[in-house]
């Protein structure tokens, strides 16, 4: 199963709802969470917010999220990844290898055309360059959340 | 989780993705739904339309018997389907239908032939599904020839 779990996350709702499933496989025993925020992930995308104004607070929302997955028992670390310019699928996918991921988990917007455009494009960057198996998560996928899920996300 | 769609074909993504899969199914205590898809066949004229008809089902079933054997030696609750059709729209149906709770899927599959539209199926599974998508590359280091569905 999924020993090394790397959740890649923009800080976006879209990205969140992939959040109770990582803290599911997260939870199994002997499984490790590495979640990756990657701040070039956004450039000039991110649904009309500039990155500069709110990347600090998608990260500290990032942030919160790991803390709550720690809270939830779950062995989850922070990663943050700055660089200018490159593929973000590509930065995602080093700390992949890093950490010798054995699945990594993206939520997408799922369902629409949409999806080509923002998180679909790392996603389906992903597929191509990751070193293991990818899990994207639609936003419309119903995953049972876990109790601290709700408290974990809106802080 | 209760219940995980594996879509296969024989190919050595496909191996991946029903390995990977059933082991997740197993872990999480999930059941199993596996699915081939078989493309339609154009009509030829009777004699070549059974040959060709009965040669898919053929060589979807030894797909299917080989992940079903595999999930019983595993313990693992599994059912299969042989599905005709586009795949993408089939296995979006049968999720739908079978109440699934996630697609796993080769990041590119149909065997050889299908090469060319690389991943093409697991691409618009991912952007089309409304429940979750895990891709499954294949490993490398090829395994052994496998009937394929798309011959």
């Amino acid at each position: 199963m999924f020993r090394s779990i790397v959740w890649a996350t923009d800080g976006s709702e879209a990205a969140d709802h992939a959040l109770p499933l990582v803290e599911r496989l997260g939870r199994e025993p002997g499984a490790t969470v590495t979640v990756v925020h990657d701040d070039e992930h956004l450039t000039g995308r991110a649904r009309g917010h500039s990155v500069l104004a709110d990347e600090p607070e998608l990260a500290a929302k990032v942030r919160g999220q790991v803390a709550g997955l720690r809270d939830g028992g779950v062995e989850a670390t922070f990663r943050l990844v700055r660089h200018t310019g490159g593929d973000p699928a590509e930065a995602i996918a080093e700390v992949a290898r890093d950490v010798e991921a054995d699945v990594i988990v993206v939520g997408t917007r799922g369902h629409g055309r949409i999806t080509g455009a923002l998180l679909g494009s790392v996603t389906q960057g992903l597929m191509h360059v990751a070193p293991c198996p990818v899990l994207a998560v639609p936003s419309t996928a119903r995953v049972e959340p876990v109790e601290r899920h709700a408290a974990a996300t809106s802080a | 989780m209760n219940r995980i769609l594996i879509g296969t074909d024989g190919s050595p993504g496909a191996r991946a993705a029903v390995e990977e899969g059933l082991d997740l199914a197993r872990r999480l205590g999930a059941a199993v739904t596996l699915v081939a898809v078989r493309r339609a066949i154009p009509l030829l004229g009777d004699p070549f339309y059974q040959r060709r008809l009965s040669e898919q089902l053929r060589n979807a079933r030894a797909v299917l018997d080989e992940a079903k054997a595999e999930a019983d030696r595993l313990g693992v609750d599994a059912d299969y389907e042989i599905l005709e059709g586009d795949a993408v729209d089939e296995i979006l149906r049968a999720a739908r239908y079978g109440e699934v709770d996630l697609i796993v899927i080769g990041s590119r599959g149909l065997g050889p032939v299908a090469g060319a539209v690389l991943g093409s199926v697991s691409r618009a599974l991912v952007q089309y599904s409304p429940i979750p998508v895990l891709v499954v590359k294949e490993r490398v280091g090829a395994r052994r020839e496998a009937p394929s569905l798309t011959r």
